[in-house]
């Protein structure tokens, strides 16, 4: 299978900006001041913030929860949302649960087979989630709890990669050549057991209970564990990540409420944001398209609507790569004037854990401060178990 | 070792004299396998994933091993589930077992022991 290491970096060591605009270039000549009706510098979001978000409740409150209970099954969702329900009056502080319906349910006899390709219904089940999150969003003085609910689909979801379906279907005949090398170990003790078995000297639940427990001490023989056909799984393992191509359509909508002194009663609705995320993934490149809106943005200083759309091109190899974006946003409030930030970024593998990262552009208004854009730097790559093309999600 | 879990049953199943017996094996929660067969203590082939695979003919007292590895490749669930369906005896019988991984990219090792018993008249 190929790999690709875009986007994994997970540690990134700035060196010293080849150009920036510094703090003195934009400080005004001493004895005069701004003139007060320029319009305010805006902060064009970068490409990855302004994408559909995988938890949106967790962006449209503004919060990164330390721990988000993720349910495996609809016991567990139900009992993460009343452990901390304690008091009925009040909204639960700190809570985070982020699930996704599908894979809430058992799924016995749904084969990767069955998920090559996906109609515009199969792809909406599969991957709708759904995000609850709560946090303080007021101050000392006025205690304000923020609940934020979002969710999350993609309509289009592409197909399962060509060499995914490769890497998988090798997999399995390594599986298969596994189990064939644990059966010839126990081969000789199962034959006894079930003579045993079939002489009526040993119960049906003994005989499991023995099987059992041969199978766990045949996993532990040094024949087993370093065996080839083992070590060619876990070879295989080491890099595998599942990869989807094509046409995708992520959307995303959270809606928000504040609750003066957390209590459910005083209660009112703040805010809400939507997502949509187009792209086109193939071998070697994509096309993603970005469209965001949201009610009222306080980090760009105001409580009217934004709306940032942009649009990334990025080719990539497994040494290199390259990707152009685009992202420009746009403001109801009259005071606020519109800006765009248009990025370069080239990467290239130093070495297996190590990318050089050079990037160059502008930044919202170029007529101020930090406007320009002109970075290099080394990205350390220390989770090289999972590679992930860019922009295609599961 | 440390992220293998394994799982182990013994089922008992009708077949009747002179009809094939087939065994399909169906790998669930989008999970990735392999399956390897002992009939009489002595490997059979298998095609894998190729839907209800012939076992033979005239099989009253024989045992068939199956063992399944299951490995875990869904980032989006730790559960493992393998159906196995046997036909041709005197019914239809499906064995669906489950167990769940305690890590990613773990394994799972179900070992099912079919004991295949002449049909009564």
């Amino acid at each position: 299978m190929r790999r690709h290491r875009w986007r994994s970096a997970i540690l990134c060591v700035a060196l010293p900006a080849a150009m920036h605009a510094g703090p003195a270039a934009a400080q005004p000549p001493p004895g005069t001041q701004p003139p007060a009706a320029a319009p305010k510098p805006v902060n064009v979001p970068a490409f990855n913030s302004a994408r559909t978000p995988t938890s949106p409740a967790f962006t449209l409150l503004g919060v990164e929860p330390s721990a988000v209970e993720r349910p495996a099954n609809p016991a567990a969702l139900a009992f993460s949302f009343l452990s901390k329900s304690k008091d009925p009056t009040t909204v639960p502080q700190d809570f985070a649960v982020d699930a996704t319906p599908f894979w809430l349910l058992k799924q016995p006899t749904f084969e990767w087979r069955d998920d090559i390709d996906r109609n515009v219904l199969e792809s909406l089940v599969r991957t709708a989630s759904f995000s609850v999150a709560t946090g303080e969003v007021g101050t000392k003085a006025a205690a304000v709890r923020g609940l934020s609910v979002g969710g999350r689909a993609s309509i289009l979801s592409g197909t399962l990669s060509k060499e995914t379906q490769a890497a998988v279907t090798r997999l399995e005949q390594l599986l298969q050549q596994e189990a064939a090398l644990g059966l010839s170990l126990m081969a000789d003790e199962l034959k006894k057991l079930s003579d045993k078995l079939l002489a009526g000297e040993i119960t049906k639940e003994q005989h499991t209970q023995m099987m059992l427990a041969l199978q766990n001490t045949t996993l532990k023989m040094k024949e087993y564990k370093e065996s080839p056909e083992r070590k060619a799984v876990e070879k295989l393992m080491e890099r595998f990540a599942t990869v989807r191509e094509g046409f995708f359509l992520e959307v995303a909508g959270a809606a928000g409420w504040r609750y003066p002194d957390a209590i459910w009663s005083q209660g009112a609705f703040d805010r809400w944001a939507l997502w949509a995320t187009p792209s086109f993934v193939s071998g070697a490149g994509s096309i993603v398209g970005v469209l965001r809106y949201l009610s009222e943005d306080a980090t760009a200083g105001t409580d009217q609507r934004v709306i940032d759309y942009g649009v990334r091109g990025v080719h990539f190899r497994d040494r290199y790569a390259l990707s152009l974006e685009y992202v420009r946003r746009t403001f109801e409030a009259e005071n606020l004037k519109a800006g765009h930030r248009l990025v370069g970024i080239a990467e290239y593998a130093v070495t297996d854990g190590a990318w050089l990262v050079a990037s160059f552009g502008r930044d919202h208004d170029t007529k101020s401060e930090g406007s320009m854009i002109a970075r290099l730097g080394l990205s350390f790559n220390f989770n090289e178990a999972r590679f992930l093309k860019p922009d295609a999600p599961r | 070792m440390a992220d293998d879990v394994s799982f182990a049953s013994t089922e008992f199943y009708q077949v009747t004299p002179g009809r094939p017996v087939t065994l399909e094996v169906t790998t669930g929660e989008e999970q990735a396998s392999g399956t390897s067969l002992l009939l009489n203590g002595q490997p059979h082939p298998f095609r894998d994933h190729a839907g209800p695979q012939e076992i033979g003919n005239n099989l009253a007292g024989s045992v068939l091993h199956v063992k399944t590895v299951v490995k875990d490749d869904n980032p989006l669930t730790n559960r493992t589930s393998v159906v196995y369906e046997l036909r041709g005896g005197a019914q239809t019988a499906r064995f669906s077992f489950a167990i769940d991984v305690n890590a990613d990219k773990g394994s799972a090792h179900y070992l099912i022991a079919f004991i295949l018993t002449k049909a009564a008249v």
